[in-house]
């Protein structure tokens, strides 16, 4: 489904991901771990076409198609999800206009006030989150787990077919984690063609949602793919990754 | 509450004097002023909740003097294309509050004069202007928030944001803060320029197009943050929607 061939990318003079390769199927879900600073949050960005990174060298193939050319909204029309880390507040845009305005955006069509607002309900029902949340600015006076919920929301009203979960275990106490694990699973279910690509720092998430697959990146590059193992490795031994590389494997696990 | 309307029909709420139009406001009300003929206004608020929902398209200038004497009140005003606005308000009693949210369409050169006296102790203000330009428009938001010695407990706020959709120099924030009490707290904030990146690039990372995303966020920025109704808000939608394109 998503194909990173190659790919370089500089951002203020650095090169931030160094000829990095990966390959996500669909309904595959893969996981990104390293420390900060290493070019994890880039790469979604890059997916998703932010205008602060510039690639230098190489290809992004969706659907068999390199986007590369396309535009931020034209990935999003096309199915590819960001869920963001810090996600913005914008005062006096709604929930609810922001996603009928993009729900229409992407259908072609004026969504019908009744079934969008069904939808939302059930959405907002779903992720325990309060009635007034939907009529309030996006994010704005948010709580930290609000805003990541909010992002899941904003995934459960466009259905996306690849998504970019990035830290969105960052902030979030347990209980709202476990209804943040449950409704990606519960989507994950009903959208069996769907793929993710999860950053984090740890396996919380990962005790919800399991991967198929965990990358451990750094300097720009993956330096070694494993499992869920690998995963729980890294939480126990830290990012000290000479560590993980040289003990974490016995040449059982997978790989680069 | 009551919902009056002040137009070219009717200025019976007050006593007109000379070409001011003076109100006495005793109850909770809501006051809708569009296209009056009348451009001076002077409302006394006693023990009262007054809500103003002002729509301006006319060129004339206008002014307001709001004097709160308990009571709290929302001024809320929507110009596009028309005149200058002066707008002086003075909390009288103790636990008043002002609340303005003014917004506005430039298409020429405009001013917005705000004075906001708190004349006793533990009274609040909170001015947030918010403009568009275009064509040949610029705005100069002039806002003043006036704590005397002895006004102890005033919490002042200024927010100022001015958009500018064309690439004409002159737009101009002037956020005065004359404190002259220890015991107050007052703070502004003033933005001129375009749209944050990040603003557009989360906005299309759900699928809107640049256009799309600009006009959701001038929406927001002149009609969401407003203190009025949901049905108010839709009926300005409609009604500005092709102004800011």
């Amino acid at each position: 489904m998503l194909e990173i061939k190659d790919l370089t990318v500089k951002v203020e003079n650095k090169i931030v991901l160094d000829r990095f390769n990966l390959a996500i199927n669909d309904g595959e879900v893969h996981v990104i771990m390293g420390p900060n600073g290493v070019g994890k949050s880039t790469l979604t960005k890059v997916i998703m076409n932010d205008p602060n990174y510039k690639v230098i060298s190489g290809d992004i193939i969706y659907d068999d198609e390199s986007i590369l050319k396309l535009s931020t909204d034209e990935r999003a029309k096309m199915g590819i999800f960001l869920a963001m880390q810090n996600p913005l507040e914008i005062d006096g845009v709604t929930n609810s206009d922001f996603l009928r305005t993009a729900l229409s955006s992407k259908t072609k069509v004026n969504v019908n006030l009744y079934s969008f607002i069904k939808k939302i309900d059930s959405a907002k029902d779903a992720l325990k989150m309060p009635d007034e949340m939907v009529h309030r600015s996006v994010n704005k006076g948010f709580s930290g787990g609000e805003k990541k919920k909010n992002e899941i929301l904003q995934m459960l009203m466009l259905e996306p077919s690849f998504i970019m979960l990035d830290e969105i275990d960052s902030g979030v106490d347990v209980d709202a984690l476990k209804i943040v694990g449950d409704n990606i699973n519960k989507y994950k279910e009903e959208h069996k063609e769907s793929s993710y690509l999860v950053i984090t720092h740890y396996t919380h998430l990962l005790k919800y949602v399991k991967p198929d697959f965990v990358h451990v990146v750094k300097n720009g590059k993956i330096i070694k793919t494993g499992n869920y193992d690998l995963a729980r490795k890294i939480e126990n031994n830290g990012f000290n990754f000479e560590k993980v590389v040289s003990n974490a494997f016995d040449g059982s696990d997978v790989s680069e | 509450m009551n919902r009056i309307v002040i137009g070219s029909s009717n200025n019976e709420v007050g006593v007109l004097k000379e070409d001011k139009l003076i109100v006495d406001v005793k109850k909770d009300t809501n006051f809708l002023i569009e296209n009056n003929e009348v451009y001076n206004y002077v409302f006394n608020v006693d023990d009262a909740n007054l809500n103003i929902l002002n729509i301006r398209e006319s060129k004339n200038n206008i002014s307001c003097e709001i004097n709160i004497n308990n009571g709290n009140v929302s001024f809320n005003s929507v110009s596009y294309n028309s005149g200058d606005l002066k707008l002086n308000v003075n909390l009288n009693k103790e636990g008043s509050s002002i609340l303005v949210h003014n917004s506005v369409i430039a298409k020429e050169k405009v001013n917005y004069d705000m004075k906001i006296n708190h004349n006793v102790k533990n009274t609040n203000s909170d001015v947030c202007n918010n403009g568009v330009t275009k064509d040949d428009g610029t705005i100069c938001f002039d806002v003043s928030s006036y704590a005397p010695k002895g006004s102890k407990g005033c919490l002042i706020n200024q927010d100022s944001k001015i958009i500018s959709l064309n690439k004409i120099n002159g737009n101009k924030i002037n956020p005065i803060l004359l404190i002259e009490e220890y015991d107050a707290e007052a703070r502004h904030a003033a933005f001129v320029g375009n749209f944050k990146d990040e603003e557009l690039f989360y906005l299309m990372s759900r699928g809107l197009s640049k256009n799309e995303a600009k006009n959701l966020l001038i929406s927001g920025l002149l009609i969401g943050i407003l203190d009025v109704c949901f049905n108010e808000k839709e009926n300005l939608k409609k009604k500005l929607n092709d102004e800011w394109r």
